[in-house]
């Protein structure tokens, strides 16, 4: 999934670096942050202890199925960009 | 679309803060009044925009001919006059004007993510974007009606307008950069460094720019710069003015009455009480080009700071502050993932082979560097994390500058990058909706945070709602007992429930009272974490209202319950405890076995004069030394932290 292949595009008018990403991979960034986040989740959660009311709770829950939704579809995204190329 | 969702989430989720009812009834006077008075140490924008629907819905805020003034502001007395008159509906008040001002945070989100984008690219705008969005810092204060996160928002607007005239000196730019000062300048009063700082960047920029121009086209440059920069003063100037509806603008400095010691030129504990040290002097007749409310509002904020208020940090009371409060502050309330990437842009250039910073980026740290130093020099008033709020996102988008620094095409540093964003994130999402009491694990999280900071950093009154919810899901919790350190009477939400007993009394000699007399009864116990660790607002805020309605229903003294643990929270900052009668018997064998110096902040005597050591509406502290949280007994019943 994430090879060293740059993510970058180019953008020549970016002052300091000339390699502004493409929106492919944008992608391939926020799919990387989804799976990574996703795995951190548990570990973060432990490390703050547990929740201090019923709303916590509800959203701890809905963060990390956002985060595997996200990641999920992030990766079909991609595969299918990938598949396209 | 994240940033606003989070917003309306945690807004929904908070009851009123201790300043927001000030806030919000001043707002609907200004509208109603069409003047500023009743809250000068702020300026108006952040109230206007928060009550301007509430407003249009036709609520008003009920004037009486005179109000109680709390040291020199009448605010704090209409705050808690409004609370009183809507009872419940208060909160539903409090969410509008919240969700109004969520405008102010995609404001910044947009000032961020441009200048990170012009400096360093597309890839770095989203990582500074995403920096700002998920601080927890910003999602507490942004989705509060406080004038913090909006004051950092507009901060930065201002200064990356003027970056963008001192790269392209055109008039459009200069407009652009006057607006979005006299907004900054709308927003909070300590932007007036920009007023100074501005000016002192053109030079230095001006200095280190490339020449090779003729002497005469140079001189033109530099006059045509002169020029700019002026009308970038005057239309903030203008931009402020308009704010205040040109009220009082150009008033003689020799006729205002001021009442801080900077200002007055008074040793505060002579006789009197107001004065101008500017009188006599030649600038006595000097036309000050600000509205009058804007300078008084100053003054009576530098009373805050010249009075040697007491601080917490770290366990430990001390009268006068400490001057690396924000750094420590800063420390524990930032995530660990954003000090992982700030260290590393630090690094990367300041390093043995870094890249350096170039002048665009001094352009960007200025203005955080100048706040945080006039923050930190202030001692007198250590409350407050989110003074230095306003640094923030000039931080995030230079924490940005990792990614254009580091060999990106190197798979490790890519997942490291992700990594600490990662974390910081979820680190942040972690404490939602009660991000405003949010620590980062490196000091163990926000339920360990009472032992860092207090007030505003961890309880500012904002789980009220979140008591309300447990005691609906605990109606077999009685006797119930509560102390509630915040603005709102709890009763208003259906909350019934007895105060606690007085310290004093728990801790009166052993012997003299029977234990069943001072001791607290069996039962459950709500306590505000402020209260426990002995914050002496609660008081002077009783006092000075003269209204037990005003909220703050909390025993002279409730640090007794650092010798308990509680079972269970109400958000982080409201603790419950369950006191069974074996609690009680081990709680007065651990207080027999330990004598009252090892009570929180010092002998019993010595907490009694803290406590009433007030002095015009503020509290004054009688001693300077510092005293330590002792080593308290193992916590007794329930569930450790």
């Amino acid at each position: 999934m994430m090879d060293g292949e740059p993510m970058g595009g180019g953008n020549p008018e970016s002052p300091l670096r000339p390699d502004a990403p493409s929106p492919h991979g944008m992608l391939r960034w926020a799919e990387m942050f989804f799976w990574t986040s996703l795995v951190l989740t548990p570990l973060v959660y432990w490390m703050n202890g547990p929740t201090v009311s019923r709303e916590q709770t509800y959203f701890r829950i809905a963060v990390v199925a956002l985060l595997a939704v996200g990641g999920l579809s992030l990766r079909l995204c991609n595969y299918r960009s990938n598949r396209g190329r | 679309m994240a940033q606003v969702g989070l917003l309306v989430f945690i807004a929904s989720n908070t009851s009123p803060t201790i300043d927001e009812p000030a806030h919000l009834a001043s707002g609907l006077s200004h509208w109603q009044t069409g003047t500023i008075s009743s809250y000068t140490v702020n300026p108006p924008l952040v109230r206007l925009i928060a009550t301007a629907p509430l407003m249009v819905a036709g609520r008003v805020v009920d004037l009486p001919s005179s109000l109680v003034r709390f040291g020199g502001r009448i605010e704090f007395s209409l705050g808690d006059r409004w609370l009183i008159s809507r009872g419940s509906q208060a909160t539903t008040d409090m969410w509008i004007a919240r969700t109004a001002c969520i405008v102010f945070a995609l404001i910044g989100a947009l000032a961020v993510f441009s200048w990170a984008r012009d400096l360093y690219g597309r890839r770095d705008g989203l990582l500074a974007l995403a920096l700002w969005c998920f601080s927890p810092n910003v999602l507490a204060h942004g989705s509060l009606m406080t004038p913090d996160a909006a004051s950092a928002a507009m901060g930065i607007l201002a200064c990356y307008a003027f970056q963008q005239w001192l790269q392209k000196p055109q008039w459009n730019l200069v407009m652009a950069s006057g607006l979005c000062l006299g907004l900054a300048l709308l927003t909070k009063s300590t932007w007036i460094l920009l007023l100074g700082l501005f000016p002192v960047i053109t030079l230095c920029w001006d200095l280190v720019s490339p020449s090779g121009h003729t002497a005469v086209a140079r001189t033109r440059r530099i006059a045509k710069r002169v020029l700019q920069q002026l009308a970038i003063v005057v239309a903030g100037l203008f931009v402020l003015a308009s704010g205040y509806g040109y009220e009082r603008c150009f008033e003689e400095l020799g006729s205002f009455q001021f009442y801080s010691s900077a200002l007055a030129g008074l040793d505060t504990e002579g006789g009197q009480r107001s004065g101008n040290r500017f009188r006599g002097t030649w600038l006595e007749h000097a036309p000050i080009p600000l509205p009058a409310s804007f300078l008084e509002g100053i003054d009576l904020q530098k009373i805050d700071f010249e009075r040697d208020n007491r601080a917490y940090l770290g366990g430990v009371w001390k009268t006068g502050g400490w001057w690396y409060y924000y750094l420590y502050a800063v420390a524990v309330k930032v995530p660990l993932g954003t000090w992982g990437l700030g260290a590393i842009a630090v690094a990367v250039s300041f390093g043995r082979r870094g890249l350096g910073v170039r002048r665009e980026e001094w352009v960007l740290l200025a203005p955080a560097v100048v706040v945080f130093g006039l923050a930190s020099s202030q001692t007198g008033l250590n409350h407050h994390m989110r003074y230095v709020l306003p640094a923030f996102p000039f931080l995030f988008v230079f924490a940005g500058r990792i990614a254009q620094c580091v060999p990106w095409q190197s798979p490790h540093v890519r997942y490291s990058t992700m990594l600490l964003l990662s974390f910081a994130v979820v680190s942040s999402l972690a404490a939602v909706p009660h991000s405003l009491s949010y620590f980062n694990e490196a000091v163990g999280g926000p339920l360990r945070g009472g032992e860092h900071l207090v007030d505003s950093n961890i309880d500012w009154g904002q789980d009220l709602i979140h008591l309300r919810n447990w005691c609906d899901r605990h109606r077999d919790a009685t006797p119930f007992f509560l102390a509630y350190w915040g603005p709102m009477e709890p009763g208003v939400l259906g909350i019934d429930y007895r105060v606690p007993p007085d310290g004093a009394l728990v801790f009166s000699r052993i012997g003299a009272v029977s234990a069943e007399e001072r001791l607290p009864k069996p039962g459950w116990y709500a306590v505000s974490l402020n209260a426990v660790r002995g914050h002496p607002l609660k008081r002077v805020r009783m006092t000075n209202t003269g209204s037990k309605s005003g909220g703050f229903p909390i025993p002279d003294d409730a640090t007794y319950f650092q010798y308990l643990s509680p079972v269970d929270h109400a958000g982080y900052s409201i603790m419950i405890y369950h006191i069974t009668p074996r609690t009680l018997r081990e709680l007065e064998a651990a207080m027999r076995g330990g004598s009252t110096a090892r009570f929180p902040g010092g002998s019993l005597t010595e907490r009694r004069d803290q406590i009433t050591g007030d002095h015009q509406g503020l509290v004054v502290g009688d001693d300077a030394d510092i005293r330590r949280f002792p080593v308290l007994p193992p916590p007794i019943g329930g569930k450790s932290q």
